[in-house]
């Protein structure tokens, strides 16, 4: 399989499961901004966990060189092929010249493109995932995005799919989008320098999503939360670290996160919810409920339990 | 979670993550205790396929480890069980570095504010950045990123109350005791001097030109000699 970009919409970037284990040398993170639905795409293709695909804001359009396999994940995803609507999160047989437009119905919102087969990308400390920031990873490895007439080799293997039987995913276990449900969060870091008001004020708070979020950090607005500690020494950011700078509106970090940072954080929100709140936009409100980290721990490996069965995996 | 040894607080960060706080009479001790910890955990990766990350700064040391295999109480009884064995003395590097340094560059100029936190004129502000000898304590936030203390303490100055969005590459900044340069450009909150031309991070390799240990000073340069050097 070989794709062409005809446009990349906003944003389309290469992502992958992620540069794993070189926090330590100032590299960030990154990975896929939705883990849950970029978790499924790579199942519905029958790609091992971690490969690459694209994150895309706004309406990415391609075409297919060969015949293959695709699928779409992501918030109110739209996938079309030749400008029929095709389903999402099933898996989808593409024919040699086939245009595939994808889009989410929500503005600002991320979906994500897989296609069954090796990725031919060029990697940094073993991930192709693309940092706007460092200058690294993507297609040109100069951390750029795709461009229209960029073009992306998969060399396809075997699929393990039998071409009368799509994987699919039911609609009712597709990710939950909703922004009503409080967001869990686990008390850590700094939290024993906010006081019992501030915390209260946080926890018992709506704040909206503002225009200023991106793969780094989401900045929230609404009622300030006060912390006594003003100055600390740089530490490790974690995913979803909750940080409260000095004008008291909370950022939360995403994937593109700087490893280190020197804002007191109240904790982080549950890994299970990140993926929740990525694919809020402007506007959209959120709230906070405090879990314990036990309990987001049980509910983390139930999650678990249920993608294995819902795949077949486990029974 | 009770503290032990060289840990002086130990807290949750997340379902799959810890933070170990290090004791010290100052800073220097602390941050060696810190890096020594880092080193014997790098070691430790072999027995221990749970963990992910181990990301030291100057006196703390986050945990990362794999949600699915362990919990953080397992992790606390692992690292508990390792501490009595002495770890291994980390020997950072203690190579001196010089980095050149266009102070009141207009792309990176707070000089007006960090006057008004600290009182100084530019010239004292420029004098006691640049007379300073830093050491490297810890390297993060983005690649090469290094961040240097101390500055003295006539040059401290609060974090800006909401970060920038855009902080030019090579842009010199200083917050509270810390003061570093931007590898790259990114966001930043620290309040900024000037421009240094060198190149933090190797293209091919990827490593940092500063490390952890190294001796640092800033160099005043002007702005015809840091055109000069972007221009090599």
């Amino acid at each position: 399989m070989r794709i062409k970009i005809h446009s990349p919409g906003m944003q389309s970037l290469l992502v992958d499961g992620g540069r794993r284990g070189h926090q330590h040398e100032g590299f960030c993170e990154a990975g896929p901004m939705d883990e849950e639905a970029y978790w499924w795409g790579n199942y519905l293709v029958a790609n091992q966990a971690g490969s690459p695909c694209i994150e895309v804001i706004g309406e990415l359009s391609l075409r297919c060189d060969k015949a293959g396999v695709i699928a779409a994940t992501g918030r109110d995803v739209k996938l079309n092929v030749n400008h029929q609507n095709a389903q999402a999160y099933q898996t989808q047989w593409v024919k040699e010249g086939d245009e595939i437009t994808l889009s989410s119905n929500s503005l600002g919102s991320k979906t994500y493109l897989f296609i069954g087969g090796n990725w031919q990308l060029p990697t940094v400390l073993g991930s192709a995932c693309t940092v706007v920031r460092e200058q690294l990873g993507g297609l040109t490895n100069l951390g750029e995005g795709l461009k229209a007439g960029d073009e992306i080799n998969i060399v396809s293997f075997d699929s393990p799919i039998p071409p009368n039987k799509p994987r699919h995913l039911a609609q009712r276990h597709w990710p939950n989008y909703d922004c009503q449900t409080p967001l869990n969060v686990i008390e850590g870091y700094q939290s024993d320098c906010f006081s019992a008001v501030a915390k209260r004020t946080f926890f018992s708070s709506e704040y909206q999503i503002t225009s200023n979020i991106n793969r780094m950090g989401y900045r929230l607005s609404g009622p300030k939360v006060q912390c006594e500690q003003k100055s600390m020494l740089s530490e490790a950011i974690h995913i979803g670290a909750i940080q409260i700078p000095s004008d008291g509106q909370p950022i939360v970090m995403m994937r593109d996160r700087q490893t280190l940072g020197g804002y007191p954080k109240l904790g982080c929100v549950d890994p299970l919810d990140v993926s929740r709140l990525a694919q809020a936009v402007p506007g959209e409100s959120v709230s906070f409920t405090p879990i314990h980290s036990d309990n987001a721990r049980a509910r983390f490996l139930l999650h678990w339990q249920q993608r294995r069965r819902i795949t077949g995996e486990v029974t | 979670m009770q503290p032990f040894g060289a840990i002086k607080h130990i807290v949750p960060v997340s379902i799959d993550s810890l933070m170990l706080y290090f004791n010290g009479p100052d800073m220097e001790v602390a941050n060696t205790h810190c890096y020594q910890w880092a080193l014997a955990l790098s070691e430790a990766r072999q027995q221990w396929p749970w963990l992910r990350e181990c990301v030291p700064a100057y006196d703390s040391l986050m945990v990362v480890f794999d949600a699915h295999a362990v919990d953080m109480h397992q992790v606390y009884l692992a690292l508990k069980d390792m501490a009595p064995k002495a770890p291994p003395r980390g020997e950072g590097s203690n190579a001196k570095k010089t980095l050149p340094v266009w102070y009141g560059a207009p792309e990176a100029n707070d000089l007006t504010q960090v006057g008004e936190h600290t009182g100084l004129c530019v010239d004292e502000i420029v004098r006691l950045h640049s007379e300073t000898t830093y050491k490297v304590y810890a390297v993060g936030f983005a690649p090469g990123f290094a961040y240097m203390g101390q500055t003295p303490k006539a040059l401290h100055c609060p974090r800006l109350a909401t970060p920038r969005k855009q902080v030019p590459k090579g842009a010199v900044a200083i917050a509270d005791n810390q003061t570093a340069v931007y590898p790259s450009s990114s966001p930043g909150g620290w309040h900024l001097l000037g421009l240094c031309p060198l190149s933090l991070v190797d293209r091919d390799s990827h490593s940092a030109f500063l490390k952890v240990g190294d001796e640092v000073k800033f160099e005043a340069i002007t702005e015809h000699a840091y055109r000069n050097h972007y221009a090599h």
